[in-house]
């Protein structure tokens, strides 16, 4: 039978989304129970799909994608509806079944009065993720990506503290900006695709990968040349500030501080776990194919930036007392080191990257959830405030222990196999990049022990006397990632099994190893003169 | 071309020259006595004997606006009827439905008051 | 039909092709003098009734321009070159048709609530959808006059229609006066252009202006062409022309805010398309540094002026003003280049169903006898009328231009022709300005979800009615349905634009 299984991963949420509507808000019971039920079978769907990707066929061209699905949506230009899945995006996909599913069961009971609302929202976020993951047109990729907006506007406009409007806005307006220069992109890729005779141009990624630009014509207004970069570059940086700024890298960061800050931990499992990521995969997926020269051209920069990403973020975590703000600068300095891997533009870099993507999804989960449970106990997050909850929070101090462990790169956690394997990437790029972002792994063991030794040892403060351990429901939503992270530490081969072929297909069409066929894409080796 | 216009903006000098001349001219050379009886408003000769600015009953302007609206439909008879014959059967159908339009203008005024006085 | 034109015949009757092409007009403006004398005899309180002639009316018309779709094929001219009778305005017509259909719908029940429930209302919004019908299809520059006239003079006279509400009459004396100026530019530039060419005939226009492109073209040609524009820029609201527009819109009834911000809108836009685009190519590099001007303050200005509003009245007329920058974009590309016209018809339309339903949101929170527009109305709006608030966010995104709403395509669109045709830098501009716009769009959204505060005026909901629950069904069915299934309008649009007349310039891919 021919189930478009693809498709089920979108359109059972929005199904899902719209049949809740129907449900009377006070049924809250039922909601969740929808909503965990729909999570859950997608999450199913996916890793049946990844279960039997090795075994299935792949489409051929640069991307090998299984399980293609494929139907006309805008013919007269060229627009598909075109999904597949790699071993890239088969990784990210169940990441975000499995965060969207944490981010269903870990609603906290406050919520319960708009429980439908943030049921719909939390579903339409997924279709809208699972929909970028999956898109292999430019044009769906980009409805999927710009689409996603709407729902987690609402989520984090709706959802969280007083500041919550403001930081809210200051993300869209920041995405925004970046995803409508990332279209203009998309359609001057469109417009300059280097046809053959007789063949009209398309919006579907393995075409355009195909069919790179020839065009050397300067971006000029009218007489007057306004830069020196080839439009290819220029059209590259389009793509590169919606993905930056999606991750992100400093100095594009502003947003996520406040952001995360004012966000509960049932929107941050999910917002943080996979939407960041999305600027990760953007790159691989379509930085590094779309534009092997330009990326090569400015990965000395974009890898300079993601080191001081590693190493602000570092910083700024040992300076701040809230401990939901330590997370989130702890999460700026790993999502550097996932640049780091991307930009080094190597099979190790990128593999490492991929790797560390999973890996930071499940920690950042988990840390959110922890500092959640912590500040719903003790009605604070400041550092100083806190102290010696390991007496009274047993429960909590093992698993936190244990997702320190993780956050801080101890060999034998999964995080330690991402950050080495991006090290060596780096390596492979330049030393000194290597060598300062290790740096940033020192600070990171500095910071997430300031924490954890801040929060559980030490004699406990008077105040704090009453709190208790966690609920057995806590610790069942803790414990699957807690036992991920030690799993993946100590067997990564299903992560690197799986995306080894996709990423070594991108790294060779990026540094243009791989005799491409009609893509005659100039190495990317050394930086090249401005033309 | 340009040069075609050349007599209209010769003209445009002259008239305005001859308007603001004029003007200049009299304010310049003109004896002024001014009296109270030379600032009253002319009216025919007749002594004023209140202010001019009353209230007129709104019915003047609609009967006013009436009587244009169904002038014009004579106005727009008489070039019709010069070439009645020729346009043969759709010269009247055409003006029968110009009518037929103005009766319901008609029946509407009608209906709506405005034709009564009071 | 170029010779027949040249040679007009001393008495000139129509045939009964002419006529029959002029259906969709006739119809509604036989139904204009119908429903006035109905007015006339109906009592008061059957004024309801009204309103169901003028939708049927509007269907009718309807029905005679989708039989017009089919029938027009590629394309001719009615009343000797005078009139277009091709797929293009046939298109516009569907759009001004809906449109108009969905504000008759909505009319009564916001009339009444506002105590302004008087028949000549339909009446005059269907003289004034016959005038822009007109305009859609006029092929001649007295055609053009006589449809903007008449679907001015019946926009006067409805934006003051609130009597005893002196922002209504404000309204009113404002656009009245405006509206004249830009009648006399209009006009003025139809003289110098008529004057220059010889012509009143859109089509031999265009063959002088092709004839000239060899010798030097003379200045009060360009003069006349730019006064035109001048006066399509007064009626779509772009700047430095849009002044009047705020008020106007916040002074009218809301109902008529409805109609005209987009009925106007298209009908304005589909004569400048027409005149510009297809009648002026040979001039266009003369025209185009104006328009693309135009465009670019009137993106920055709308969007700017938007950010401080307090009203949602005046909000989306700023955001007006800004759209009509973006579809403007769209008539600055290259004429040759047919995804131009495509964008703004597609535009046009995802404007017209998007509007329509935002500002039928405002007819549904109008208080007894007044307007109440104030953000601080739509707080907490999603706890009582979840629905309603859900639509009212949808049409705040797609005119922010997200996907996947109608608003995004229309964007698309405009922007993909101009980066085809190399007027990249316009559509940055217009990319920044949208992330300007969607500040202002998110805030209001994010107002209806926030619970109001507990010393604040509780906010007296009506019950939504089933005339209002039709039209924000169907227009946030519309403004999903161009978000997402793109090819069925798109491909409609690429037919109308196909067909367009006058064919001076062969226009491709």
């Amino acid at each position: 039978m021919n189930v478009p299984w693809l498709t089920l991963v979108i359109v059972i949420p929005v199904g899902m989304a719209i049949l809740l509507q129907l449900v009377p808000r006070s049924q809250t019971a039922l909601i969740k129970a929808l909503m965990v039920g729909a999570t859950a079978t997608v999450a199913v769907i996916v890793f049946a799909l990844l279960y039997n990707m090795a075994g299935s066929p792949a489409g051929g061209g640069p991307l090998s994608l299984h399980y293609q699905e494929r139907h006309d949506w805008i013919p007269a230009i060229g627009a598909s509806y075109h999904l597949g899945l790699d071993g890239l995006s088969g990784w990210l996909l169940a990441l975000n079944a499995g965060v969207f599913l944490l981010g269903a069961l870990a609603v906290s009971r406050r919520a319960t009065d708009r429980l439908r609302f943030y049921a719909t929202l939390l579903l339409l976020t997924e279709a809208a993720t699972g929909g970028v993951l999956l898109s292999a047109d430019l044009l769906l990729f980009y409805l999927f990506w710009e689409g996603m907006l709407i729902p987690l506007y609402f989520l984090l406009s709706n959802f969280g503290d007083e500041n919550r409007g403001r930081n809210t806005l200051k993300f869209v307006i920041y995405t925004v900006a970046g995803s409508l220069l990332m279209l203009a992109s998309i359609i001057w890729l469109y417009f300059n695709a280097h046809l053959g005779t007789g063949e009209t141009s398309s919006f579907d990624l393995a075409f355009l990968i195909n069919h790179p630009s020839a065009s050397q014509a300067a971006l000029v207004i009218p007489g007057v040349k306004i830069s020196t970069f080839t439009p290819q570059q220029l059209v590259f940086i389009g793509f590169a500030l919606a993905f930056a700024i999606k991750i992100p890298i400093v100095p594009f960061h502003t947003w996520l501080p406040g952001l995360y800050e004012s966000s509960p931990p049932f929107v941050l499992v999910f917002f943080a776990g996979i939407v960041s990521k999305l600027g990760a995969y953007g790159f691989i997926r379509y930085g590094l194919t779309l534009f092997p020269q330009p990326i090569g051209y400015f990965k000395w920069v974009l890898a300079a930036l993601a080191v001081l990403s590693i190493i602000y973020g570092a910083l700024m975590a040992l300076s701040e007392r809230d401990i939901k703000r330590i997370v989130a600068y702890a999460s700026i300095s790993h999502l550097g080191f996932i640049a780091l891997g991307i930009f080094s533009l190597t099979q190790n870099g990128v593999n490492g990257a991929i790797i560390q993507i999973i890996n930071h999804g499940i920690i950042i989960a988990a840390l959110f959830l922890i500092v959640g449970m912590i500040e719903a106990r003790t009605g604070t997050r400041e550092l100083h405030e806190l102290s010696g909850l390991e007496k009274r929070m047993p429960w909590l101090y093992f698993l936190f222990l244990v997702a320190t462990l993780a956050g801080l790169g101890m060999p034998g956690m999964n995080s330690f196999v991402g950050e080495f394997t991006i090290m060596l990437g780096a390596f492979q790029l330049n030393w000194i990049y290597a060598v300062l972002a290790g740096g940033g792994v020192i600070l990171a063991c500095w910071y997430m022990l300031r924490l954890h030794q801040g929060l559980m040892h030490d004699p406990i403060k008077p105040v704090l006397e009453r709190v208790r351990d966690i609920r057995l429901g806590e610790a069942l939503l803790l414990s699957p990632l807690v036992a991920l992270m030690v799993f993946l530490g100590v067997y990564p081969r299903p992560v690197g099994d799986l995306a080894n072929p996709s990423v070594a297909q991108y790294v060779s069409i990026a540094t243009g190893a791989n005799p491409n066929p009609s893509s005659s894409a100039p190495s990317a080796g050394t930086p090249q003169a401005p033309q | 071309m340009l040069s075609d216009y050349a007599p209209i903006l010769v003209f445009l000098v002259v008239v305005l020259g001859f308007a603001v001349g004029a003007q200049v001219a009299s304010n310049a050379l003109g004896p002024r006595r001014p009296s109270a009886a030379k600032e009253l408003p002319y009216e025919s000769g007749i002594v004023p004997r209140e202010s001019a600015r009353r209230r007129f009953s709104v019915s003047f302007y609609v009967t006013a606006m009436l009587f244009i609206i169904f002038d014009v439909e004579s106005i727009f008879l008489f070039p019709w009827a010069t070439i009645v014959r020729q346009l043969k059967i759709f010269g009247i159908v055409e003006i029968a439905i110009f009518i037929g339009t103005l009766l319901v203008g008609l029946l509407y005024v009608w209906r709506k008051g405005a034709l009564r006085w009071d | 039909m170029l010779a027949q034109a040249a040679t007009i015949p001393a008495l000139v009757t129509p045939t009964g092709r002419d006529l029959l092409g002029l259906l969709p007009e006739l119809i509604l403006g036989a139904a204009f003098v119908l429903l006035m004398a109905l007015d006339a005899f109906l009592p008061s309180t059957r004024r309801s009734w009204l309103a169901v002639v003028a939708f049927i009316s509007l269907a009718a018309a309807f029905g005679a321009s989708m039989w017009g779709w089919f029938d027009s094929g590629s394309g001719r001219t009615l009343y000797f070159g005078a009139f277009a009778y091709d797929r293009y305005s046939m298109f516009v017509n569907a759009i001004l048709l809906v449109s108009s259909a969905l504000v008759v719908i909505i009319s009564p029940q916001y009339l009444n609530r506002r105590g302004i429930h008087h028949g000549e209302y339909y009446a005059l919004i269907l003289a004034s959808t016959t005038g822009m019908m007109i305009l859609a299809g006029a092929m001649n520059l007295m055609v053009i006059f006589l449809g903007i006239e008449l679907l001015s003079i019946s926009l006067y006279v409805l934006s003051g229609f609130s009597r005893g509400d002196e922002r209504s009459q404000e309204a009113a004396l404002k656009y009245l006066l405006l509206g004249g100026f830009a009648s006399g530019f209009l006009l003025y530039g139809m003289a110098l252009v008529y004057g220059e060419t010889g012509h009143t005939q859109l089509a031999q226009i265009g063959l002088a202006l092709r004839a000239a492109q060899t010798s030097s073209v003379d200045p009060l040609v360009l003069v006349g062409v730019i006064l035109v524009f001048i006066g399509f820029a007064f009626k779509v609201s772009a700047v430095p022309f849009h002044t009047w527009t705020p008020d106007v819109y916040q002074g009218a009834p809301t109902s008529v805010t409805t109609f005209m911000s987009v009925t106007t809108k298209v009908a304005a836009f589909a004569a400048l398309v027409r005149v510009f685009t297809y009648t002026f190519p040979y001039v266009y590099t003369h025209w185009q540094v104006i328009v693309s001007l135009v465009a670019i303050l009137s993106m920055l200005v709308g969007n700017i002026a938007a950010l401080t509003q307090t009203s949602l009245k005046r909000m989306l007329a700023y955001s007006g003003i800004a759209q009509a920058g973006y579809i403007l974009i769209g008539v600055a590309v290259d004429p040759r280049v047919a995804l131009g016209t495509i964008g703004v018809l597609y535009y046009l339309a995802a404007y017209a169903v998007t509007n329509i339903g935002a500002f039928a949101v405002i007819t549904v929170m109008a208080g007894r006898g007044e307007d109440l527009d104030s953000y601080s109305g739509l707080r907490g709006l999603a706890f009582r009328r979840p629905y309603v608030a859900a639509a009212m966010g949808l049409f705040l995104l797609s005119l922010g231009g997200f996907p996947p709403t109608a608003g995004f395509f229309g964007k698309f669109f405009v922007f993909a022709a101009a980066i085809k045709t190399g007027l990249t830098p316009l559509a940055i501009w217009g990319i920044v300005t949208s992330a300007v716009s969607v500040f202002y769009y998110l805030r209001v959204a994010l107002l209806m979800y926030q619970r109001p505060a507990e010393d604040e005026r509780e906010y007296a909901w009506s019950r939504t009615s089933l005339s209002a629950g039709i039209v924000l069904a169907a227009t946030t069915a519309g403004t999903l349905v161009l978000g997402i299934f793109v090819f069925l309008l798109y491909n409609a649009a690429s037919a109308a634009q196909s067909g367009l007349l006058p064919a001076i310039a062969s226009s491709s891919g």
